[in-house]
């Protein structure tokens, strides 16, 4: 099952989710091997692979490093839900340039 | 006088290209958008995720979390706004740092040219342009101090036509240069010049030992030599499956915690310490660019630009927004640079050089040089461990008399050479100095004795003949030169400042044959670095 959700109607925070939720994240390209690099972090502490973090309560910054050897490639960052499920949080054309993707999580009780 | 002449207009072109670098006064911050690289359509607005969306429909139908994101500060907008907020002093940062997270460039004279620390010319060379003063000969018998300029065809050319010089393009982003500036960046040129003052005295030969009598004196050329080069690459394919493998490994020992802490520091206090007010601001524009068509870019560029501006407003209200600014595009320029730095052995799968120079040893003929230099790293060197990757720089060369010798006294074919490179850089010191280390082997053979040029009335070497034209041949010196040379290269970081410490042993030199161990010490200044914290747009 998923835990984040689209902030509808919320000009700051990009997704909703419960606090003390676990996330995981991934990565993929469609030309690349896109990986997430060494940095990424969520409220400030830094993620190591997997990559999962636990929602804290309020707006908190989730900071996605990524890289991708294919300047421009469709790059999709995703939260994976379970085995078979996988929520796409932002689909953008990579760019060497400008390789920090962040999102503020709305941690709701 | 020739010379004279040409040292002259060389002093000029080189003090003009500096005076038209350095900037005239420092430019205020947010008043010029400044390009970290190539960002895409505005001064501000996340293109990575809208770009067909920009070009095809009004921003009031796109989605609504594409609404978000194209003015969250995420993806382009942090160097938009990072850049747009500091200004030409901060780009500068940002290229500072770049700058001094790459390595391998060569700031000193070539092997054949008087006075050098370096047995092999390197595969890269400065930007623009770089002073290295050096003291000390390889294969020469006399000692002296050269300074040597390095130029770059693209660098001087922006220089000229009063752009920005330094664009920032990540390693592998090869589409980022037009095919111009792709070939102009394979230029390069160097001019020596000989600062030594002259002694003035003639050369004289009285003793057994005439010939080193006779080469430690003389009137020394102001410039002792020239050269032109042109670098090829060939990149490698980014869609092989291979080079993805390797780009992935390599990316590993890139770390982007600072860089990622200080883009957070940077923005907690607007979209998370202090959300009512990014709220309002970015509420505002939302609707702003709503009521602008996507065909209408001049409304879209001044709503953006109005945006970035209100948006720095909003954030210098954090007393410590300049140091954190400071740190984000130092720490955005390191990152870079490291990740340029670490993809360099796999981006090309070989770089080539062809290299023309012009040297004019002291008392001997001037001579031309012409140098094939291949470098190459292997592929699995360095990947995992705490010392950088094995670079092995291959040069062949020939060198010839400029003018053809009195009739039967040598060959005009000089010689050829051939030498060997291995660098590798060290695990750092300390956080301000770096090390590297450089073995290499040097193999010259000269084909004729060596061609001596002493002016009409000086003394043949051992005798009180008075020779007859303006050149002599010292005997005995045809043969075979080998030079083993051992080395560490110190970089003080953040300066530009490097010192090379090196140790050789030859078996002879070109003019004597006899067993020559040296020590080398030099001190060079990268001015790619000072001028990339001091260029400015005009």
């Amino acid at each position: 099952m998923c835990k984040l959700s689209l902030a509808t109607g919320d000009p700051v925070a990009d997704f909703t989710g419960r606090v003390g939720d676990q996330v995981q994240i991934d990565v993929h390209g469609t030309n690349g091997q896109a990986t997430i690099q060494q940095g990424t972090s969520y409220a400030d502490q830094p993620l190591a692979a997997p990559w999962q973090f636990t929602i804290q309560a309020g707006n908190q910054a989730l900071s996605v490093l990524v890289a991708n050897p294919v300047v421009n490639d469709t790059t999709v960052i995703e939260e994976v839900c379970d085995a078979n499920t996988r929520n796409t949080l932002l689909s953008y054309e990579f760019h060497p340039n400008a390789p920090l993707a962040r999102f503020i999580i709305l941690g709701q009780p | 006088m020739r010379t004279t002449s040409l040292s002259t207009l060389a002093v000029l072109f080189v003090l003009a290209s500096a005076a038209t670098a350095h900037p005239a006064s420092a430019q205020a911050a947010g008043t010029e958008v400044q390009s970290c690289g190539d960002l895409g359509n505005y001064a501000f607005g996340n293109d990575q995720v809208a770009e067909a969306l920009l070009k095809t429909k009004d921003f009031s139908d796109w989605p609504e979390d594409k609404r978000k994101q194209f003015l969250a500060l995420s993806g382009d907008n942090l160097p938009k706004f990072a850049c747009f907020a500091g200004g030409a002093e901060g780009y500068h940062k940002f290229l500072q740092a770049v700058e001094d997270a790459r390595l391998d460039k060569q700031t000193g004279a070539g092997a054949t040219s008087e006075g050098t620390t370096s047995v092999v010319s390197k595969g890269f060379v400065s930007q623009v342009l770089a002073l290295a003063v050096e003291d000390g000969a390889l294969t020469r018998t006399d000692n002296k101090s050269i300074a040597t300029f390095h130029g770059n065809g693209l660098g001087i050319a922006r220089l000229l036509a009063g752009r920005e010089q330094f664009p920032y393009c990540a390693i592998y982003d090869h589409s980022c240069e037009s095919a111009l500036a792709r070939n102009l960046g394979g230029l390069s040129f160097s001019i020596s010049f000989d600062t030594t003052p002259s002694s003035g005295a003639e050369p004289t030969a009285t003793t057994s030992s005439a010939n080193k009598g006779v080469l430690t004196g003389g009137p020394s050329q102001q410039i002792s030599g020239w050269g032109v080069r042109y670098d090829i690459k060939a990149p490698k394919n980014p869609l092989d499956t291979q080079f993805q493998k390797d780009f992935t490994d390599k990316m590993k020992s890139v770390d982007g915690t600072k860089f990622v802490k200080s883009v957070n520091d940077l923005m907690r206090p607007l979209d998370v310490a202090n959300p009512k007010a990014y709220s309002d601001w970015k509420d505002k524009y939302l609707k702003q660019l709503a009521r602008v068509s996507h065909q209408d870019t001049k409304g879209m560029a001044d709503v953006l630009h109005q945006a970035v501006v209100e948006l720095t407003d909003l954030a210098r209200k954090d007393p410590q927004f300049q140091t954190k600014l400071d740190t984000l595009l130092t720490e955005m320029g390191n990152y870079f640079g490291t990740r340029d730095k670490a993809l360099e052995a796999i981006v090309n799968w070989f770089t080539g050089s062809f290299e023309y120079n012009d040297d004019r040893p002291q008392n001997q003929p001037s001579q031309s040089n012409l140098k094939v230099i291949l470098s190459w790293r292997p592929s699995s060197s360095g990947s995992s461990t705490a010392a950088g990757p094995l670079q092995l720089t291959l040069n062949a060369s020939a060198a010839w008399y400029d003018h053809a010798p009195p009739q039967g006294a040598v060959k005009r074919f000089r010689d050829a050479q051939a030498s060997l490179q291995a660098d590798r850089t060290l695990p750092d010191i300390s956080d301000r100095l770096g090390a590297a280390l450089t073995l290499g082997y040097y193999f010259q053979y000269m084909a004729d004795n060596a061609l001596l040029k002493i002016p009409s009335g000086n003394l043949a070497p051992g005798t009180s003949i008075a020779l007859p034209g303006d050149a002599s041949v010292l005997l005995g010196t045809k043969g075979s030169i080998h030079i083993a040379q051992l080395g560490v290269t110190l970089t003080v970081k953040k300066t530009g400042v490097k010192v090379p410490v090196t140790l050789s042993y030859s078996n002879r030199t070109e003019l004597i044959k006899a067993n020559d161990v040296r020590g080398h010490f030099g001190v060079s200044y990268d001015l790619d670095s000072l001028f990339a914290g001091k260029s400015t747009t005009q």
